[in-house]
């Protein structure tokens, strides 16, 4: 009886120990993967500046966005040669908005077209 | 000087078109937005003219700003549009909001028309009528 005693009561302290590295483990596994995601920066897209894109032809363009100016001014890489320092990612365009009827006939479509407006409007400043 | 018009891009042909317009005319008036209708057909004078949606189809298009759902299912689609693009084929009815905001033109188009789902074309047009009425009030604010 006694050995049955010591039996349970051992087996009783392994599980609780067991038990708390298992908690401290997952504990500090979510730590890393929440301090992980607060650490990922946020991209913003470039508004102004030089863009590197392809036109209709298929050849390589320059695009020069002005910031306060508007300016749109196309530089066909005809040749290759061109040294610009550009964005690899294409302009922003944001001016036209595709939908489908599926898309405009659902219930937020409202809601949807508020908050591109907003994120537009936080983007022009 | 504020702008704001509403058109649909038609064939003569398509059936749903000569079901919307008739609604959409009707919204326009209640608004007061101009509104107008833009043949587009392969029939039409205006053939060669471009539409506001086929762009969309192209697969250069699709590379630099389709969505990833879209950049996922381009290589299978690629041969379809290709064909889109050599037969210069076209979708229709497309309606197109446009507005100027004191800075630039904006749109909103709008792709396909279906009269089937009752429930759904009505929140469509629900959805329509009060996207018109807050761009009206934004456009003629100033």
């Amino acid at each position: 009886m006694v050995y049955s005693v010591m039996y349970y009561a051992t087996e009783a302290i392994v599980r609780a120990i067991v038990g708390l590295i298992l908690k401290i483990h997952e504990h500090l596994r979510k730590g890393a993967i929440v301090r992980a995601k607060e650490k990922k920066p946020t991209e913003t897209p470039p508004g102004f500046g030089f863009f590197k894109t392809t036109n209709e032809a298929g050849a390589t363009e320059y695009v020069w966005r002005g910031r306060s100016t508007l300016l749109n001014i196309q530089i066909p890489d005809l040749l290759g040669g061109l040294d610009i320092k550009a964005y690899e990612r294409p302009p922003v365009e944001g001016t036209r908005l595709y939908f489908s009827y599926i898309e405009a006939a659902s219930k937020d479509w409202f809601k949807e077209i508020e908050w591109l407006a907003k994120q537009a409007e936080k983007r022009t400043g | 000087m504020p702008f704001l018009e509403v058109f649909v891009e038609e064939d003569a042909e398509c059936p749903r078109c000569g079901k919307l317009i008739p609604k959409l005319r009707k919204i326009c008036n209640d608004l007061n937005v101009p509104f107008y209708v833009r043949l587009l057909s392969t029939k039409s004078v205006a053939a060669y003219a471009s539409d506001s949606v086929s762009r969309t189809f192209d697969p250069e298009w699709i590379k630099q700003f389709g969505l990833p759902e879209h950049k996922m299912k381009l290589k299978e689609l690629t041969p379809i549009l290709e064909m889109f693009k050599k037969y210069n084929l076209k979708s229709f009815p497309n309606l197109v909001i446009r507005w100027h905001d004191g800075r630039r033109m904006k749109e909103i188009v709008i792709r396909g028309y279906d009269e089937s789902n009752e429930k759904a074309n009505k929140q469509f047009l629900a959805n329509l009528y009060l996207l018109l009425k807050v761009v009206k009030e934004v456009v003629y604010r100033r």
